[in-house]
């Protein structure tokens, strides 16, 4: 009886927690479909509908976002088709090979995760230029994947020591190369941390204002999240409703991405950085 | 066949790390080498040994943003840690709710830092913002705390505010180590009449232990590294009161002809991120051989 009292207190004690900490969430729910003066004046009570959606439509054509919803959706896939898959194939040599250069190579991917990207990005501008990608969607994509790769490696390292041996040994056996091996065994078993490092990547590229701040030029390549810094962070808290519409317009699709994928996401994430 | 395998996995290796090498380490080595001449982004340089870094840490821009993303490193990571773990504690003990929860933790961690920056100077701003409106429904006066517009306050609201986005995916992975601790384990300890408290630090966090190595680090180095949040919340104002080594590099090297600083500010951070991790993975080595 006393055990499920505590229970209780436990539930009870994370569920207001877990509310306190949904607040910033709940201000952008209500607040896209309030005018400027119900914000200001009844800031926590649900809006009253009379807005609609006008607030989202007024941010939607001031802001160009589809535009960048291009830009980023391109960086994002660019980014990720390279880190995913280059990483998948690093990682499997530096689990399954036996020998001491790929253990000092998995080290290396290991300390890259802590470095610091600050540390590199001064030259990195200086590189992209004489690449002739500054400014460049491919150049910045190049970068991403260079920064996200180490934690990438480490994620499906620690998933792919789990499986066992004997899966490709057979395969080797019937003479399969090695990289057909990968992909027709290996590939499809790590799935979990695929999924996972997919959403968990991308969110970094959406969310990112560092590197298109230094690398692109706003104007040509605006990302959303540089989008809606540039659009408001002149004028600040002139026009809270259309500020709520343009927050809505940025979080909604990668809130949506997350929600759907949330199951595989947890499971990888867990399997990968559990075992690694 | 033993060959054969080995030159597969240099095949493997090598595209990956190529583009790192290319676009990562060698321009670290880069940064090292331009931060000891007087080279400012065009034309020749000359070499001028350390006097980049006399320089700077003679600078209180420089030392005081140094302190400060100590402060906020260290703390963030700390507390984001303390909060993950207490809350997968409480949530692992089979709750009903847990997958709704667990998302809505994770959740702050998906928004995207713009525009986190935005409602939480909405809910921080000193003359509109939630917070003060509501103190002054309470207390009859005008209430007008500059949470975000005051040297004193603004350190603060930076660490809530990462320790808000950050504890989240902590939350899940200490979740996921927990469920790898035997359940007969757990039972085993409570026959023997350990308490609950005591079970918990003698079984299960030496369990678990892993698990905390991988957050703290990761806690660490965001923690370290932080650039967006304070950026976009403050720019790093009021008078510079918010900068972290990450914007004082941005500053340096973009928007004026300091870029030896910068570089050598780069280099800096570096060395932090290296002596902190290194110090830290002593400490864990010591504590699971079972010396601390």
């Amino acid at each position: 009886m006393r055990h499920k009292l505590k229970k209780y207190v436990f539930e009870l004690v994370v569920v207001i927690t877990a509310l306190i900490v949904s607040i910033p969430l709940y201000l952008v729910i209500i607040n896209t479909f309030k005018s400027h003066k119900d914000i200001l004046t009844k800031p926590l009570s649900f809006p009253t509908f009379d807005v609609g959606f006008d607030n989202i439509v007024r941010a939607f054509e001031k802001m160009n976002i589809v535009k960048s919803y291009g830009v980023t959706v391109s960086i994002g896939a660019m980014a990720l088709v390279l880190a995913i898959l280059l990483s998948a194939l690093a990682a499997y040599a530096v689990s399954r090979i036996k020998h001491p250069l790929f253990g000092f190579m998995y080290w290396v991917y290991l300390s890259a995760i802590l470095i610091p990207i600050q540390s590199a990005i001064i030259p990195v501008t200086f590189l992209l230029k004489d690449l002739h990608l500054q400014n460049n969607l491919v150049g910045i994509s190049l970068v991403y994947a260079a920064i996200l790769s180490p934690f990438c490696i480490f994620m499906y390292s620690g998933f792919m020591r789990a499986l066992p041996y004997e899966l490709e040994e057979s395969a080797y056996m019937e003479g399969s190369s090695a990289v057909r091996t990968f992909f027709q065994i290996i590939f499809p078993l790590v799935q979990p941390v695929t999924a996972s490092l997919i959403i968990l990547q991308f969110i970094y590229v959406w969310n990112d204002l560092l590197l298109p701040l230094i690398l692109l030029n706003s104007n040509d390549y605006p990302t959303v999240s540089i989008n809606l810094y540039k659009f408001f962070g002149g004028r600040g808290m002139a026009d809270l409703s259309l500020l709520f519409g343009g927050i809505t317009l940025t979080l909604l699709p990668i809130l949506t991405l997350f929600i759907s994928f949330q199951r595989f996401f947890v499971k990888g994430l867990s399997a990968g950085a559990v075992k690694g | 066949m033993q060959k054969k395998l080995f030159l597969t996995g240099i095949m493997f290796i090598i595209p990956i790390t190529a583009i790192m090498v290319i676009f990562f380490f060698y321009p670290i080595v880069q940064s090292f080498y331009y931060s000891l001449t007087d080279w400012n982004g065009v034309g020749s340089y000359t070499f001028i040994g350390f006097d980049n870094y006399v320089d700077i840490f003679n600078s209180e821009l420089f030392t005081e943003s140094l302190k400060r993303t100590l402060i906020i490193g260290i703390s963030a990571a700390v507390l984001s840690n303390l909060f993950g773990l207490i809350f997968a504690v409480m949530l692992d003990q089979a709750l009903k709710t847990k997958s709704l929860l667990r998302a809505l933790f994770y959740i702050p961690n998906v928004i995207p830092i713009v525009v986190a920056a935005f409602v939480w100077r909405y809910i921080l701003d000193a003359n509109n913002g939630l917070i003060n409106t509501l103190l002054s429904k309470v207390s009859e006066d005008r209430v007008v705390i500059p949470w975000i517009d005051s040297p004193d306050y603004v350190v603060f609201a930076i660490i809530m505010i990462a320790v808000w986005q950050m504890w989240g995916p902590i939350m899940v992975i200490y979740l996921a180590s927990l469920q790898g601790v035997p359940q007969e384990m757990k039972e085993a300890s409570m026959i023997d009449g350990a308490s609950k408290v005591r079970g918990f630090f003698s079984i299960t966090l030496p369990l678990i232990a892993p698990g905390i190595t991988v957050n703290v680090l990761i806690g660490l180095a965001n923690g370290i590294r932080i650039f967006d949040l304070p950026y976009a919340l403050t720019g790093g104002g009021p008078a510079n009161a918010s900068e972290t080594l990450a914007i004082r590099i941005y500053k340096y090297a973009f928007s004026s002809p300091d870029m030896a600083y910068g570089l050598a500010t780069s280099f800096v951070l570096t060395l932090v991120a290296m002596v902190i991790t290194y110090v830290f993975i002593a400490v864990s080595r010591k504590y699971e051989q079972g010396a601390l």
